[in-house]
């Protein structure tokens, strides 16, 4: 390969389609990257020797060994991802002639797609349309030698003639179920809840505007926003740090679970009171959460397959939740759950770590005492977290090993996460039986009106407290300390200052917020459109949409319509290459070609090649009847096309009129010679 | 004959009858979508295969980007066939010219490339018959000239010529086979002979003969003196006489000695005489001696100059050839 612009092309297209992947790969693999682009370029390349087969070899064997070591496996998307661009770097150094640099152009488009495995955010995908056009240009490059700047402009054209093509088929195309189930690993990134509470969980989770599933309630009928709770977990094994799920036996026995479509086991009709009466009925869309652990408000049941319900009163899913998963329920009012608490359950909801937060169990067991009996009890702890200087941030500041006496007494600065653990500490520290549930508060109908959407920053933690005869109740303590937190909901929790902490960088950070608010409240919305008619058009959606749009579901009627678009859209371009063929013609040209075809029947057309005035004079000899006429269109045509000065709409309108009065063509006696 | 082989051959006939009544032979082309034919180039296909994964990848994973970025290449793949279809199409091809050769050399095909519509071209790849010519940029009319391997004596119609274009992307091959209305003549391979191939006895004839030379023997005229003219030649009788100083000049038949004789090879095929004459022919013009040349159908008088060595050659060339 001997030309050096190309060579630069295609160094540029690898490096656009290798940045959004920097951050995430081992940081030898960037080296090992980077090194191979400053050997390839041609002022270096010059002085340096040639890599041969066993070196290559030996980084063959190397690089394998080194992705081994950091990701343990050679499948899955990011260990993929690594060998890939290890394999693109390996390639590079070997890239002598055409074909190989093509099969580095096609990769570079590989490298850049699935940098989407990863991020789907609207900046990676506005980065990858300016990547799209440097590898396109990098192609241009290879075909034409001549500047990098055409390049770069057909490179741009090209592009934004297939934007149109691209949009309509991504409308239109129909959105097929998946050939085979893939199973993502647990490093996937994806974010959600995980099935225990650590520190500091719920509080990355906040900052996330990623959807976590949508509910589409029957007839409307939606309840109130306070109420709305989203089941997904219980946690009541504790250690002092980390709140964990049961680990009984009971509980995880799968005949206690019950499956839909399956004869109901004998706690269900002992251990559920409800009112008969009273049901709504929702359908969730769940995104894909890699957990079987499925969101629903208390008491609900769901006859769809595959899904049971559990001793705590949760619904889960036969199978992890790869896919996007919509399945219907039905919420219960519950007059009592577990009215009669079986000792083991009571056992499982009282367990506390053998020592530490002396403070808070000393403090417990006096007010208990105290109030006399547990409903009392629990108002006045609540009482407490309302009137003491408790506040509600995502930047508390860290706890050590006593970590519930020193956020009750000392710090005071916490969120969902810690007001549920302590609550429910005090509450066992005073013999009550109680439980973290953590999932979701609230969330927000959508901007169409048509669904309630939930997303990852509604993730919440509450309590629930066991009473004699009552049996379960909900206690959120952290709407003692911020009810607004329930009633309007994260997004408007995020314009307080005291939710970003108080030290010099979240200070900053709430300056930015407010300075920036409005900017980013239309950086918000446009994440949110994106997220919910870019990222989440699915089947479903689709649907929906073209349902809109056509008002009819017919699968004919769709295909008809994007093929009918894709068939205007090439026809256009076609039309457009076509007409590119023609040579602009001057009026004035258009009627001396006119006229030639008017006589060419009488063997007079202007011949290939001949002079415009050539061939009115050779007319003049042929036809001497025609002097006149001749010579005024003649002048005309001389005027329009050889001088500066003249009026072109007159002599035109001149040329126009001579050739409707053209004479007529009169045989010619051939001379005698 | 295989039946698979009469299978080719039948395919391969339907083919060229089809391709010819497509694009018949021809002077001046101008190329549309008549005459340009279109496909993947193996870069396309690679990106083909690159294409069907990421659905497939978008699919399985339910990620509308990796959809989306499919789609776009793929729309990128169908708006490149117009691109690259455009930069043949409009194209004008028209014959120039040959030069002759000797069977075995190289001939020169001229043909010129030109841009009625005025519109830039790119990489321009032509493959005829061996050789191959790159234009990587043609903005007005330019000439190309590509040098084909001549085969035997004779007329040499060159196979059809391939014009093809890969731009912008690589990805899609435009092309045109186009049989062009250009022969070259091919003169006969020279093969060095010791023995001029003269006609013997031929005497009578030169006695008759209108063609004369500058020689010796008879009186031919007077012209005026020249410095140089050999004093032995000045008429003195006429200096005598104050008639000024002129010289006579002799003259002798061209004699048959100096016609090359296809006839005076003897036990020779065709082709081996042919191929002598030509060398003849090519050494005589060489030392400016003019000769003849009498073919069993054809005489050629006597002459010298290129001229006079072409007009023989080209008899040579076509010497009872089949056109």
């Amino acid at each position: 390969m001997n030309n050096v612009m190309s060579r630069y092309w295609l160094l540029a297209a690898l490096v656009f389609a290798f940045i959004p992947h920097v951050e995430r790969l081992p940081w030898w693999l960037n080296g090992v990257m980077c090194v191979m682009l400053l050997w390839r370029l041609p002022a270096i390349e010059q002085r340096l020797p040639r890599a041969n087969n066993p070196v290559k070899a030996l980084l063959l064997v190397a690089g394998i060994v080194s992705l081994k070591n950091t990701y343990h496996v050679l499948f899955g998307p990011e260990a993929g991802v690594s060998f890939l661009i290890f394999c693109v770097a390996l390639k590079l150094i070997e890239t002598n002639d055409e074909r190989d640099s093509y099969v580095l152009l096609t990769l570079s488009f590989f490298v850049l797609a699935t940098s989407f495995l990863f991020s789907k955010s609207l900046f990676i995908t506005l980065y990858a349309g300016l990547a799209l056009v440097v590898i396109t240009a990098a192609y241009v490059s290879f075909n034409q030698q001549i500047s990098s700047k055409h390049a770069a402009k057909t490179a741009f054209i090209l592009l934004s003639q297939a934007l149109p093509l691209m949009l309509i088929l991504f409308v239109f195309f129909p959105r097929l179920p998946p050939l085979w189930t893939l199973k993502m690993t647990e490093s996937s990134g994806r974010t959600g809840m995980s099935d225990n509470m650590s520190p500091g969980d719920l509080a990355k989770l906040s900052q996330s505007s990623e959807l976590a599933f949508r509910v589409e309630f029957k007839d409307n009928k939606v309840p109130p926003k306070a109420l709305l709770y989203w089941r997904g977990l219980t946690l009541s094994r504790f250690d002092g740090k980390t709140w964990r799920t049961s680990n009984s036996p009971w509980l995880d026995d799968y005949a206690l679970t019950a499956w839909s479509q399956r004869p109901l086991p004998q706690w269900t009709e002992t251990q559920i009171r409800i009112k008969e009466n009273v049901q709504i009925h929702y359908k969730i869309i769940l995104e894909p959460t890699d957990k079987s652990w499925l969101y629903a408000l208390s008491v609900p049941y769901s006859n769809d397959n595959g899904i049971g319900l559990t001793r705590d009163f949760r619904l889960i899913n036969s199978t992890p939740v790869f896919q996007r998963l919509t399945y219907n329920v039905v919420k219960f009012d519950a007059i009592a759950l577990d009215p009669d608490l079986p000792d083991w359950l009571r056992q499982e909801n009282l367990q506390l770590p053998a020592i530490g937060n002396l403070t808070a169990r000393k403090m417990a067991r006096q007010w208990r005492t105290f109030y006399g009996n547990d409903e009392q009890y629990i108002t006045a702890v609540l009482h407490w977290f309302t009137k003491s200087q408790f506040y509600y941030t995502l930047e508390p500041p860290p706890l050590g090993n006593n970590r519930v006496d020193e956020f009750l007494f000392q710090t005071r600065r916490g969120f969902c996460e810690h007001y549920a653990s302590s609550f429910t500490f005090l509450l066992r520290a005073a013999g009550i039986p109680a439980r973290v549930v953590i999932g979701y508060q609230g969330g927000a109908l959508s901007p169409t009106g048509d669904s309630w959407q939930v997303r990852q920053m509604d993730a919440h933690a509450w309590v629930e407290a066991w009473l004699p005869q009552k049996g379960w109740i909900t206690l959120d303590p952290t709407a003692a300390i911020a009810p607004e937190r329930i009633e309007r909901g994260m997004s408007d929790m995020a314009q307080n200052q005291e939710v970003w902490g108080d030290s010099a960088l979240s200070v900053m950070k709430y300056g930015n917020y407010k300075l920036l608010g409005q900017l980013r409240n239309i950086a918000d919305y446009m994440n949110y459109r994106w997220q919910r008619d870019v990222l989440g058009y699915d089947a479903d959606n689709q649907e929906e949409f073209l349902l809109k749009l056509l008002g009819d579901t017919q699968l004919w009627k769709r295909l008809a319509v994007l093929f009918g678009s894709l068939v205007v859209i090439a026809a256009l371009l076609a039309a457009w290459t076509i007409l590119k063929d023609r040579r602009k013609i001057h009026p004035a040209d258009k009627i001396i070609v006119k006229l030639s075809k008017q006589l060419s029947a009488r063997g007079l057309s202007r011949q290939q090649g001949e002079g415009v005035i050539a061939y009115l004079q050779r007319l003049q000899q042929q036809q001497p009847q025609w002097d006149k006429s001749l010579s005024s269109l003649q002048e005309s045509y001389s005027a329009v096309r050889y001088q500066e000065s003249h009026n072109d709409v007159v002599e035109m309108k001149k040329m126009a009129r001579l050739l409707r009065t053209w004479p007529r063509y009169q045989p010619q006696k051939t001379k005698e010679l | 004959m295989t039946f698979q082989q009469r299978i080719k051959v039948f395919y391969a006939g339907r083919w060229q009858r089809w391709l010819k009544r497509r694009i018949p032979r021809t002077q001046d082309i101008v190329l549309n979508q008549r005459r340009v034919f279109i496909f993947l180039t193996s870069y396309g296909g690679f990106m083909s295969l690159l294409l069907l994964s990421l659905f497939i990848a978008g699919i399985n994973y339910a990620n509308n980007l990796l959809l989306g970025l499919c789609f776009f290449l793929g729309s990128l793949l169908v708006v490149t066939i117009h691109h690259t279809f455009a930069n043949l199409s409009g194209l004008r091809i028209t014959v120039v010219g040959t030069q002759p050769a000797f069977a075995g050399d190289v001939a020169g095909f001229t043909i010129r490339l030109s841009n009625p519509n005025n519109r830039r071209y790119y990489s321009l790849q032509l493959d005829w018959d061996g050789a191959a010519e790159k234009i990587s940029f043609l903005d007005c009319s330019r000439e190309a000239t590509l040098y084909l391997r001549s085969q035997q004596r004779g007329l040499f119609h060159p196979p059809r010529l391939k014009i093809s274009t890969i731009y912008p992307l690589g990805l899609l091959r435009a092309w045109t086979w186009l049989d062009l209305d250009l022969t070259a003549i091919i003169y006969p391979k020279q093969i060095a002979s010791d023995v001029l191939p003269a006609g013997d006895g031929d005497n009578d004839d030169a006695e008759y003969s209108q063609q004369r030379r500058h020689g010796i023997d008879d009186f031919e005229g007077l012209r005026t003196f020249n410095a140089g003219d050999p004093l032995a030649h000045v008429s003195w009788k006429h200096l005598a006489r104050g008639q000024g100083l002129l010289v006579k000049t002799y003259s002798e038949p061209v004699t048959g000695s100096n016609a090359l004789d296809y006839q005076a090879f003897v036990g020779m095929d065709k082709e081996n005489r042919l191929s002598r004459l030509s060398w003849w022919v090519v050494k005589l013009t060489q030392q400016q001696q003019p000769f003849a040349l009498k073919l069993p159908n054809q005489t050629i008088a006597v002459a010298t100059g290129q001229h006079h060595q072409e007009v023989c050659l080209t008899a040579l060339a076509l010497f009872e050839v089949d056109v």
